[in-house]
């Protein structure tokens, strides 16, 4: 019976400990779509380069700006041969002999994409720039989505801890009733209440402990495999190459004690409260 | 809810009280000294003191009604009657596994009516208890069950090794003192029952119908030991069916009907009109 309590226990922490891994990637995942948005500032034509050197200066000193790069015309117009693909050629030959009509630009990547709009209105003010694209769209839904799945990750993760502490706490009410003529006979023969109830209080967060010690250490020792496996995949690498994923010591020794701890709690909370109505004799 | 019963009693502690001392007290008290106590004698160790004990389930049943009943030390006393007479409540009342509803219960000198839920494994441990279906811990072997009650009195290990093995031989189990429950007849499972009822060495031995579920030998095995045990100095209560163990026995016989002591003769039978009852 105490071994499928276990179970039981390990079963529900099973899912908790997915839950959280999941979680905890969506939201690199979209910590790393976020790095990506950054601001483009096209510099004034005509701009000698220590006016270029100065406005590179001044866009380095903002504070929500994390790193800047200066893109040549020459180079933003290789970047836009390349977009051409096996056909680049063909762009080469047409713009053959024409002056360059690209500008400099600077590409901003901003520390905090939720302060673009801000970001945006103190650069405005510096000498040179000729125009500012910004992404503010895209940085609002990556911020929502961002917003969305962290309160998702901890509603599904309170949902199956509050599901985990109802199936582990009628387990071990099973267990506990299981021996209740164990229990009656103790108190006849005058054993104190705590007497009988420390082995069963021992047994439940033994059971919870192990319970969550036991999911946790397949998992940790799975999860570099599955996410090896899932990464190394076709579907991945096209849909989502070039993406982070948290590896498994960025994940387990966080949730390690709190598993334990929760576990353990579950443990003494359902075998204390299984007991009290049998101590009644 | 039940109330406190504060009545003006005076409890005396003696082993032995003539009838005319008591007498004498109480006409002391009552007109000498113009105080309504009333005098109980209350003997040493063993003793069992029921003062107009009544007990009325939660639905209204009536389980024990007005009984008043004193259990000398060292007596042996059958309580009998039908089912539903409120045997079995009274020993449950005296394990204070039932509350009263009104009256007083004294054991050992000690009034136990309104003991709380921490004092009653202390006073369980001063009675040894026997039920009809022996109630062992089927994951211990009977040595282990016998020990079990040592070691919720927190007794050395070395009083353990040396009184489970005596106990064991006085009810003839030495040889099964490996055995688990389930291997046991039944029969040997009471004498491990009895084993383990008495192993602390307590005054009072409560025996709710013991030979209940034992054939007549093995009953008679039982009632013997139990005999034993008595003459020991041990105080018996035992609740029954077992009329014929009941007349042979020739022990003071408590009888009950609807809750109430109908009979309480010294040296008598399972009943005066001995069938009407069967």
């Amino acid at each position: 019976m105490s071994f499928t309590s276990m179970l039981t226990v390990a079963s529900c922490m099973v899912m908790v400990i997915a839950s959280f891994a999941a979680t905890s990637n969506v939201n690199l995942f979209l910590d790393h779509l976020e790095s990506t948005v950054g601001i483009t500032v096209h510099v004034a034509d005509g701009l000698t380069d220590n006016q270029r050197h100065l406005l590179g200066q001044q866009l380095e000193g903002v504070d929500n700006i994390v790193s800047i790069q200066l893109i040549t015309p020459d180079e933003a117009l290789d970047n836009l041969a390349q977009m051409w693909g096996d056909t680049q050629g063909i762009f080469r030959s047409a713009i053959e002999g024409e002056e360059n009509p690209l500008s400099y630009t600077f590409f901003l990547e901003l520390e905090n994409i939720r302060l673009q709009g801000e970001t945006i209105d103190i650069i405005s003010a510096f000498f040179g720039i000729y125009t500012i694209e910004n992404s503010l769209d895209v940085a609002e839904t990556l911020v929502m989505s961002n917003n969305f799945m962290a309160v998702l990750g901890v509603v599904i993760i309170a949902v199956l801890a509050i599901l985990s502490i109802a199936i582990i706490t009628n387990t071990i009410k099973l267990t506990v009733n299981s021996r209740r003529n164990e229990i009656i006979i103790m108190k006849y023969v005058g054993a104190t209440d705590w007497f009988i109830r420390w082995p069963f209080v021992i047994e439940g967060v033994l059971i919870g402990m192990f319970g969550g010690l036991l999911p946790l250490g397949i998992i940790w020792i799975l999860y570099d495999g599955i996410i090896d496996t899932v990464t190394g995949s076709g579907l991945f690498n096209v849909l989502l190459y070039g993406f982070p994923v948290r590896g498994s010591m960025d994940i387990f020794p966080l949730i390690a004690p709190f598993i334990l701890v929760f576990g353990m709690l579950i443990g003494l909370l359902g075998s204390i409260t299984s007991m009290r109505k049998h101590l009644n004799v | 809810m039940r109330q406190k019963n504060i009545s003006k009693k005076l409890l005396i502690y003696v082993d032995f009280c003539p009838a005319i001392i008591y007498n004498i007290l109480n006409i002391y008290f009552r007109f000498v000294k113009s105080v309504n106590y009333s005098v109980i004698i209350v003997k040493g160790l063993g003793m069992i003191k029921v003062i107009n004990a009544t007990k009325i389930y939660e639905n209204g049943a009536r389980g024990i009604q007005d009984v008043t009943l004193t259990i000398n030390k060292g007596e042996f006393a059958f309580v009998v009657g039908s089912s539903g007479s409120g045997k079995s409540t009274l020993i449950k009342i005296l394990l204070r596994e039932l509350d009263l509803t009104e009256g007083e219960i004294y054991i050992n000198t000690e009034n136990i009516t309104f003991y709380n839920k921490k004092e009653i494994p202390f006073l369980r441990r001063k009675l040894g208890v026997v039920f009809q279906d022996f109630r062992l811990l089927p994951t211990k072997t009977v040595y282990e069950n016998v020990a079990f009650a040592m070691q919720i009195t927190d007794a050395s290990s070395r009083e353990i090794r040396r009184n489970v093995p005596m106990v064991l031989s006085m009810v003839g189990l030495q040889k099964k003192s490996k055995a688990y429950p389930n291997q046991l007849s039944g029969g040997e499972q009471q004498r491990c029952a009895l084993a383990r009822a008495i192993v602390n060495n307590p005054p009072i031995l409560l025996c709710d119908e013991p030979t209940g579920n034992l054939d007549p030998d093995t009953a008679w095995d039982i009632m013997n030991l139990l005999d034993e045990i008595n003459t020991r100095g041990t105080t018996v209560v035992m609740a029954t069916h077992a009329w014929d163990i009941v007349d042979a026995m020739k022990k003071r016989v408590i009888n009950m009907k609807n809750g109430f002591v109908v009979r309480d003769v010294e040296k008598g039978g399972y009943s005066n009109d001995i069938y009407a009852e069967r």
